[in-house]
Formats: C-alpha cells, sequence, structure tokens
C-alpha cells in the first residue's frame, strides 16, 4: 500500500472489500443494461460451482439408491436437511406448506455461508478486481432478498388465492379511515422485509472486512506520523486483533447466513399463515 | 449477539471516519467507491438471481429432491418397522400362550389317562383275584368230596377184606365148612355189632 500517490487510504480499503467495476473480464451489454464480468460475477460463479459440485457430490448416493444409508460428506448434509427442516422450517412455515420451500431455504442458507466463508480465504484476492465476498456486496444481497420478496408473495398466493392474499394484508374488521394510514404502512412494511434482509447480510460481512482492512492498514497509516519503529510494534497488535477478528468473523458468516434463512422462512410463514 | 453487531456497527462508523478523514484531497474517486458499495450495481443483480435460480433449479432437482425423498423413506421405513415388530411381538405373545395352554391340556389330558388307567388295573386285579377265590373255593369243594368217597370206599374195602379174613380166619378155626352164606350173614352181624359197639 503506497499512501504517497494520489490514491486515498478509503479508497485503499473500499477496494477491498468492493467490487472494482472498472476492472471487467469480459465486456457484455445486453439491452442497455451492462451485464460485464467483473470480479463478483467470477466469484459468483465459484461459489456456485462450489456448492454445485459439493452437493451434488454429498448427495449421489441417494440419487443412486433411495434406501442408500449416510456416509462421509452425505451425513453431513442429513445434519444439514435435518437441521433446516427441524429449526427452520417446520416452526415457522409447517410441515406440510413447508416441503415446497425446504429447496429454496436450504440453498439460500448454503450460497451464503458459502459465500461468506469462501470470502474469508484470502487466495481470491489474487484474483484481480475488489473484494472476493460477494455477500458484502448489495447488489448481491439484493438479488437474494429480491428472491425472498417474491417467494413471500407466490407463497401467499398459492395458500389463498391471488385475491385474498392482498386482503389477508389489511385487518377485515377496521373504519375505512384507518386504511388511509394502514395500507401504505403494510406496503412499506412489504419492501422494508427484503430491504432489511439486504442491509443486514450486506453490511454485517463487509463491515468484519473494512475493520480488518482498516486495523491491518493502521501500521502503514502510523509510519506517517510515529515513524517507522513505532509503527512496526503496532503491526504486531493488528496482526493479533485481526486473527481474533477473523475468528468472529468465521462466527458472522454462519450467523447471517442462519439469520437470512430464517427470516425468510418466517416471512414466507407469515404469508401462509395469516391468521397469526 | 447484541454485542456484536454493536461491535460491528461501532467498526463501521469508525472506518468510515476514517476513510472520510483520510481521504481529503480525492473526493471524486472516494465518492465513486461509496458509491459503488452503496448503489446496488444492476449487472450484477441480475446475474446473481440469474445463476442463483439457476443453482436452485440444479439442487433441487438433483440434490435437495433425491436427499429428502431418501430421508423421507427411511422414516416411513422405520415406523413400519417398529409397526411389524411391534406385531411380531404380539404374535409371539399368542403363539407361547397358545403354546402353554396346550401343554395344560396334554397334562390334564395325561392326568385322566393315568387315573383311567389306575381304575382299569384295579378292576381288572379285583376280577382276577375274585376268579382265583372262587376257582380256589371250588377246587377245594372238589378235593373234600373225592377225599370222603375215597374214605367211604376204602372203609368199604377193609370191611370186605376183614369179613373175607375173618371167614377164612373162623373156617379154619373151626374146620368146618358151614354154608358160606349162612357165615357171612353171621359174620356180618357180628360185624355190625362190632360197629356200633
Amino acid at each position: 500500500m503506497n499512501l504517497h500517490n494520489t490514491t486515498s487510504f478509503g479508497d485503499i480499503v473500499l477496494h477491498h472489500v468492493t467490487n472494482d467495476s472498472n476492472h471487467v473480464y469480459y465486456p457484455f451489454h445486453l439491452f442497455g443494461i451492462d451485464l460485464s464480468i467483473t470480479k463478483h460475477i467470477i466469484m459468483l460463479w465459484i461459489v456456485c460451482g462450489f456448492i454445485i459440485t459439493l452437493s451434488l457430490w454429498g448427495t449421489r448416493r441417494y440419487r443412486k439408491n433411495i434406501k442408500a444409508t449416510p456416509k462421509g460428506l452425505s451425513s453431513l448434509f442429513e445434519i444439514l436437511i435435518d437441521f433446516i427442516k427441524k429449526n427452520i422450517i417446520d416452526p415457522n412455515i409447517g410441515k406440510k406448506e413447508g416441503k415446497a420451500w425446504l429447496p429454496l431455504i436450504t440453498t439460500f442458507f448454503l450460497f451464503i455461508v458459502s459465500a461468506n466463508l469462501l470470502g474469508m480465504i484470502p487466495i481470491f484476492e489474487f484474483i484481480k478486481g475488489g473484494s472476493a465476498t460477494i455477500t458484502g456486496n448489495f447488489a448481491v444481497t439484493l438479488a437474494l432478498a429480491t428472491i425472498t420478496f417474491f417467494s413471500i408473495i407466490i407463497a401467499g398466493t398459492i395458500k389463498h388465492g391471488f385475491f385474498q392474499y392482498w386482503k389477508n394484508m389489511v385487518p377485515s374488521n377496521v373504519p375505512k379511515p384507518v386504511l388511509i394510514i394502514l395500507i401504505p404502512i403494510e406496503i412499506i412494511g412489504m419492501v422494508v422485509k427484503p430491504i432489511a434482509l439486504t442491509l443486514r447480510l450486506g453490511a454485517n460481512m463487509t463491515a468484519g472486512h473494512i475493520g480488518m482492512v482498516a486495523i491491518f492498514g493502521l501500521p502503514f497509516l502510523l509510519t506517517e506520523t510515529l515513524g517507522p519503529g513505532l509503527a512496526f510494534g503496532s503491526g504486531f497488535i493488528s496482526v493479533s486483533l485481526n486473527t481474533a477478528i477473523f475468528f468472529l468473523e468465521i462466527i458472522v458468516c454462519l450467523v447471517q447466513a442462519y439469520v437470512f434463512a430464517l427470516l425468510s422462512a418466517v416471512f414466507i410463514g407469515m404469508a401462509i399463515h395469516t391468521e397469526h | 449477539m447484541r454485542v456484536l453487531f454493536k461491535i460491528k456497527a461501532m467498526t463501521l462508523l469508525l472506518s468510515i471516519g476514517l476513510l472520510r478523514a483520510s481521504s481529503e484531497g480525492s473526493s471524486h474517486s472516494e465518492a465513486s467507491w461509496l458509491d459503488s458499495w452503496i448503489l446496488p450495481d444492476p449487472g450484477i443483480f441480475l446475474w446473481t438471481i440469474v445463476t442463483f435460480l439457476i443453482v436452485l433449479l440444479i439442487l433441487k432437482v438433483k440434490a435437495w429432491g433425491p436427499l429428502v425423498a431418501a430421508l423421507e423413506n427411511r422414516e416411513k421405513q422405520v415406523e413400519n418397522s417398529l409397526k411389524a415388530a411391534e406385531k411380531a411381538i404380539e404374535e409371539a405373545e399368542k403363539v407361547s400362550s397358545d403354546y402353554e395352554q396346550s401343554i395344560k391340556d396334554a397334562q390334564v389330558k395325561s392326568q385322566k389317562i393315568i387315573s383311567d388307567s389306575k381304575v382299569a388295573a384295579e378292576k381288572v386285579k379285583a376280577e382276577i383275584e375274585k376268579t382265583a377265590a372262587e376257582k380256589a373255593e371250588s377246587m377245594l369243594e372238589n378235593a373234600k368230596i373225592q377225599i370222603t368217597t375215597e374214605k367211604e370206599n376204602a372203609i368199604k374195602d377193609i370191611r370186605d377184606i376183614a369179613i373175607d379174613l375173618s371167614i377164612d380166619i373162623a373156617a379154619k378155626v373151626i374146620e368146618k365148612n358151614i354154608d358160606s352164606e349162612e357165615n357171612r350173614r353171621l359174620v356180618e352181624e357180628a360185624m355190625n355189632n362190632i360197629g356200633k359197639s
């Protein structure tokens, strides 16, 4: 990191936590939308390739034989499915309706946890063009939250029918003037749910990385003000501090994936069980 | 968890402050970086949706479907096996109770057979004893009759012999052969007197 040229420290920090849209691997435009292949697209594909390979490898026994018993990686997948089914789907969506949503929630969890954890591996820094953590990109989390948003609507529509679903949004026996306030609030509530999902996941993943990069940058900043000797000493502090934060980040990666999957299930469950 | 989020929020705020403080004079590039971070890029947004939906479809068909089917199948199998085991236990209990009942029946039957045979044996024994006693009685009776008859015959023979001897002796003694018929009458008379006296 060279701080003596025109690039500011803020630029450097942000470079490590965001996608560099100027570093294009393959320019691609469709209907006026910039769909160029940048680092985050490549990371997206790496994550997807990773989870597809892992899942297909882990469940190959069950495709061959429905009576297969778990062994090796497949027992891990059984635990994952069992955990998501019993702790996320069944209590929030219900046993009957939950069956249809199990693949979505499982894929959410696996995708997010893989993206989070792969973003923690520094080796992906060798791919030029910004951060490696795609879940720190609001476009990615917004895309996931959009899928949740439409899933909520689809779940409610399948259960109650198109018109009944929208009618369920507002309580039936309220005076008309209250509706003037209530309807906008319900609409806002509908939109806020995915936005909250977007910001929670994106900000959590980015914040950790910003913190780590900032702490790593401390010795370089202090070289200018305190001189190289003290800055070298602060290097020890920043490395040990970042080691601790790294472990914290691993927990955050798992927790955020769980929270996203859980809240998606809760929202879908709310659309299905409107009486609550 | 709340503490964790507080720490994260503080780190984020600190970092942004640090960014602002350290990027004086290059506000243009900083703004572009911040924009690229905060404003979602439509290209990445679309790519993510498309890719995620494809991944979801692949995993749903190829991974989660078979896995869930296998788990459900196993659950059903376990349930069925438990039911079958319960049924088998019930059947075994029934069979064992039947068996016990049949043993009891057999015991009762054998007991009856033994007692019946005992009764029959007693009867046979009594009959044999009765027949034997009767036979012995009749034999004894016959023997008595025979003995009496023999005795009478013997006495008669002895008397005859005695008479003949007496006559012979008398004849020799008197040396006179009288009418034997008369003699005989006399001797018999004498004999009868002897018998009476």
